[in-house]
This record gives structure tokens, C-alpha cells and sequence, in this order.
């Protein structure tokens, strides 16, 4: 009989590490100002690959103003000035040269609120590829499903891929926007509380489409629901009033964090 | 960390049930602790009536676990508790499970006091054993004395205090089944008598063993961190640099 020396359930036990991880993005002292306002104070931090990461705080503290950053989606704000490093691979987000829509190519966003163009289902996912000037129709149709396939959602429409986007439900209009965001392969995937306008069961299968498409993408998602970057995060990231507060991984944050602030915000204590 | 965080939720269900918590945990421990002292009167006097009282009132220990596990459940299912919050669910149903293995330790104890009732020759407290066996229950008791007050003071400040007395607990025990085991061999007409308090010995000694587990569970609670089977030299250099 082989000899047992240990016992270790692998997912109960093996604690992820930062300084393990291939890094998609590094942030350096980065400071944000809306006019004169200071939105973010030099955040320091870096974001593993393959990996989901959380940003939760209460409102205003600057989660969505940082996701944000990460494809320079505050460039179309005119009072936001910014400073520090933000990289992506080694590349610099915000050096002169680099070329804002082909960074948006590489970092795909899907919004709060379900947002399908009022177009068909088909045409909603191809879209990114579209505007690259992809032609070839079996290019496109591989692409769709499997960008839908992706979404979990190919099963629910494949029979009415020309049907206007807008008959889905919520939920399905959800997962088709993260199909058009996927269908351009990006390397990085921002979602902006992706499931806050969505009921409990859509809600179960957007934050299982997150798990599944961890292994393809890296995922930076800002989140009101604790319990939802509990369940579906490897990495959680506690913001307050634009500082990064404590930044682990998910299990420690959630179980014994270092910081009595975030113990106080996460179990819903007065500060 | 003090108690007093576990009321300042902005959910004052939350507050309540976590107040409820501490307070079944304490009932329960002091139950344990009457339970023990009944025995140890049962062991001194030889007293049946309070031993059979001892194993009698295990039934209403045991239903105080089942009350603290439906309230633990009622607050995870409901409250999706975290962090400190969510240590203390789990120290309590630690806990409650160590109490309640005590409360069954002692009626082993208060059996004794049955059997020896009820046995011609075991008449008498003067067995070898014996008085190591009231040492050892004594020690235990004043172990979950001091875990109780640690958990109501959700503090680790005494775990030293206690890890010390359990050793002495050990030592004490090893020396009491040598000398047991001696009357063995001297005195094997009274090998059935032997047995008995063979049987309690290791009850009394388990017993400290649980009020160890209870404030391992306080330590989880307080620090965050597992301490369990952690060796007597690193769980001790551990609690000197808390």
C-alpha cells in the first residue's frame, strides 16, 4: 500500500502568491486629478495574468476611475490629468507613442448596463472585427461562435444569430457584450460591475464566464457585491478614498485581512 | 481585537446574532464547567446521586451544541459573514464541538462513581490513580475556566498559561498509568477496578487535551491563525511573539 505522509486539499491550501505571477500590468505611483481634485493617490500595484483581480470600495473611491485608466478610457474626459506609470507588459499605457486604439484592442471593457448596438447578434459580436476590416465570412462566423461559445451564450442563440441584439434578456445582453469584448481577443478584460443590473441566476452565469475565461484573458473587475469578488476573484484590491488600501489575495483579504480599515469595510462595520 | 467590534456592524442583526453567539458559547462552557465540578464533588464523596446527575444533564450540553450549530448556519447562510466575522463562526463551532466531547469526558468520570457504587471492592478512593485522577479534573476544569474567560475576553494572552498546565496534565497522567499499571501486576483480583479508573484517567486527561483545542480556536479567532497541530516549541515561540 503506498505510504501517506500529508494530506493537503490543493485548492484549500495552496495560497496564490503575487510574487509568483507573470504581471499583465504594473501600476507605478499613479495620480489622477479630475481639475483639481485628486481621484487617485499614488497607487502602486501589480496585476497578475490569467488572474481575476477585484477592486472594491465604497462609492467614490476610485475603483471605476482606475479601471478606467487601464485603457485609457479617462483620456476622453478633458478635466482628468494624470501622472505616474501604468504598463502593459513592459509597454507603457500612456507614453506618447503608443497608439490609444490598438491599446483598446488589447484591453476590452464591458460596462455596468448591458450595452448590444441595435443591430443583430451576429453583427453586435463581429463588430470589433469589423472595424479591423476582417471580410473573410468564415473568419467572421468562426469567430462569432466561438467568441459566443466563450460568452456562454452560443447554445441560446445559434438558432437566431439574426435577430436584433435588443430581444435577448439582461442577462443574455450582458453576455453578448462580453462576447463582442472577447470577440476581438483582447489580452485584458475590464469589467465595470458587469452584473449590478442583472438577476441572481444571470448574475451565477456571468461569474462563471468570468472563472472560465480567466485561462484565455486576464480580468480586472470593480464590484459593489463583496461576496461577488469573493466568489469569482484571485486577487482583491481594497480602495478608499483613491488610496489602495490592502491589496492580496483573495482568500487572506477575506479571511484575515492585515488592515483594520478593510476588515471594518468587508464585514460592514462602522469605520 | 476586542469584543466590542463584533457589535459595531452597521447590520445590527448581524450584532445581535454575533452577541448571541458569545453568549450560547458561555452558557454552554459554564455548563461544562458545573458539569465538572458535580463530578469532581461525585469523585471526592463517592456521591452517586451527583454522578448520576452529571450523566443526566449531558443530554442538555449536547442540545446546547446542536442550538449553536443552527445559529452558526443561520448566520452564514444568511449573512455571508467575513474576516473576523467569519473566524468567529468557525472558532464557535470548534468550540461548542470540544465542550460537548468534554461533557461526555466527564460523564465517564461520574460512571466511574456509578461502577464503583455499585462493585463490592471498589468501595474506597484509595486505588492507585485515584488521586491523580481528581488532580488532573481539577487542572481541566481550571483550564476551561481560563479559556472561557479568554473567549469572553476575546484575548490569547493566557494560552501560555495554558499549554503549561497542560503539560503538567501529561505529566502527571504518564506517572498516574505507571502506577496503575504497577497495581496490575500487585493486585490482579482487582483488575475490573483497575480498568475503571484506567478508563477515567484517560477521560480526565482528553479533557484537558479539549480545553487546549479551545483556546487553539481562541488563537484562530484572535489572530488568524491556525495553530493546530503546531509543535509545543513553535506554537510556544508563536505565542511569545503575539
Amino acid at each position: 500500500m503506498k505510504e501517506v505522509t500529508s494530506f493537503s486539499m490543493n485548492s484549500a491550501s495552496d495560497k496564490l502568491k503575487l510574487e509568483n505571477e507573470e504581471i499583465a500590468i504594473e501600476v507605478k505611483d499613479w495620480n489622477l486629478y479630475y481639475g483639481s481634485k485628486k481621484a487617485l493617490n499614488g497607487v502602486t500595484m501589480k496585476l497578475p495574468k490569467n488572474r481575476v483581480t477585484a477592486f472594491i470600495g465604497p462609492s467614490g473611491c476610485g475603483k471605476s476611475t482606475l479601471l478606467r485608466c487601464f485603457n485609457r478610457m479617462n483620456d476622453l474626459i478633458d478635466s482628468v490629468s494624470v501622472d505616474g506609470d501604468i504598463l502593459l507588459y513592459d509597454e507603457n499605457m500612456y507614453s506618447k507613442h503608443m497608439d490609444v486604439s490598438a491599446l483598446r484592442r488589447r484591453v476590452g471593457m464591458v460596462f455596468q448596463k448591458p450595452n448590444p448596438f441595435p443591430k443583430t447578434i451576429f453583427e453586435n459580436v463581429c463588430y470589433g472585427l469589423r472595424l479591423q476590416n476582417v471580410r473573410d465570412k468564415q473568419v467572421l462566423n468562426e469567430t462569432v461562435e466561438w467568441a459566443l461559445r466563450g460568452a456562454n451564450l452560443w447554445e441560446e442563440v445559434k438558432d437566431r444569430l439574426d435577430e436584433n441584439a435588443l430581444s435577448l434578456s439582461g442577462g443574455q445582453q450582458q453576455r453578448l457584450c462580453i462576447a463582442r469584448a472577447i470577440a476581438i481577443k483582447p489580452e485584458v478584460l475590464l469589467l465595470d460591475e458587469p452584473t449590478s443590473a442583472l438577476d441572481p441566476i444571470s448574475t451565477l452565469a456571468v461569474e462563471e464566464l468570468i472563472f472560465e475565461l480567466k485561462k484565455d484573458f486576464t480580468i480586472l473587475i470593480v464590484t459593489h457585491n463583496m461576496q461577488q469578488a469573493a466568489r469569482v476573484s484571485d486577487y482583491t484590491a481594497f480602495m478608499y478614498m483613491g488610496d489602495l488600501v490592502e491589496y492580496t489575495d483573495t482568500d487572506t483579504l477575506f479571511t484575515n485581512p492585515k488592515l483594520k480599515q478593510t476588515e471594518d469595510y468587508i464585514s460592514g462595520r462602522y469605520g | 481585537m476586542q469584543k466590542k467590534e463584533f457589535s459595531s456592524h452597521i447590520s445590527n442583526q448581524l450584532n445581535r446574532n454575533l452577541e448571541e453567539l458569545f453568549n450560547h458559547i458561555l452558557e454552554m462552557g459554564g455548563m461544562v464547567e458545573n458539569q465538572l465540578d458535580m463530578a469532581l464533588s461525585a469523585l471526592g464523596n463517592g456521591d452517586v446521586k451527583i454522578a448520576k446527575e452529571v450523566v443526566r444533564f449531558d443530554k442538555v450540553i449536547n442540545q446546547a451544541e446542536m442550538e449553536i450549530d443552527r445559529l452558526c448556519i443561520r448566520v452564514l447562510a444568511r449573512q455571508q459573514p467575513t474576516a473576523s466575522d467569519l473566524r468567529l463562526i468557525l472558532a464557535t463551532i470548534r468550540i461548542a464541538i470540544d465542550l460537548e466531547r468534554m461533557g461526555d469526558e466527564v460523564c465517564k468520570l461520574a460512571k466511574l462513581v456509578i461502577k464503583f457504587h455499585k462493585t463490592e471492592p471498589c468501595t474506597t478512593a484509595s486505588y492507585a490513580g485515584y488521586a491523580e485522577l481528581v488532580d488532573i479534573t481539577t487542572r481541566s476544569r481550571d483550564m476551561l475556566k481560563t479559556t472561557l474567560n479568554a473567549f469572553a475576553r476575546v484575548s490569547a494572552e493566557d494560552a501560555i498559561s495554558i499549554l503549561d498546565q497542560e503539560e503538567i496534565v501529561d505529566q502527571v497522567y504518564k506517572k498516574a498509568r505507571k502506577d496503575v499499571t504497577e497495581q496490575f501486576k500487585k493486585n490482579p483480583e482487582n483488575v475490573e477496578c483497575l480498568l475503571e479508573v484506567m478508563t477515567a484517567l484517560r477521560a480526565s486527561e482528553r479533557l484537558s487535551d479539549h480545553a487546549l483545542n479551545i483556546m487553539e480556536s481562541i488563537i484562530y479567532l484572535v489572530q488568524g491563525k491556525d495553530v493546530r497541530n503546531m509543535d509545543q516549541e513553535r506554537l510556544t515561540k508563536f505565542l511569545e511573539n503575539l
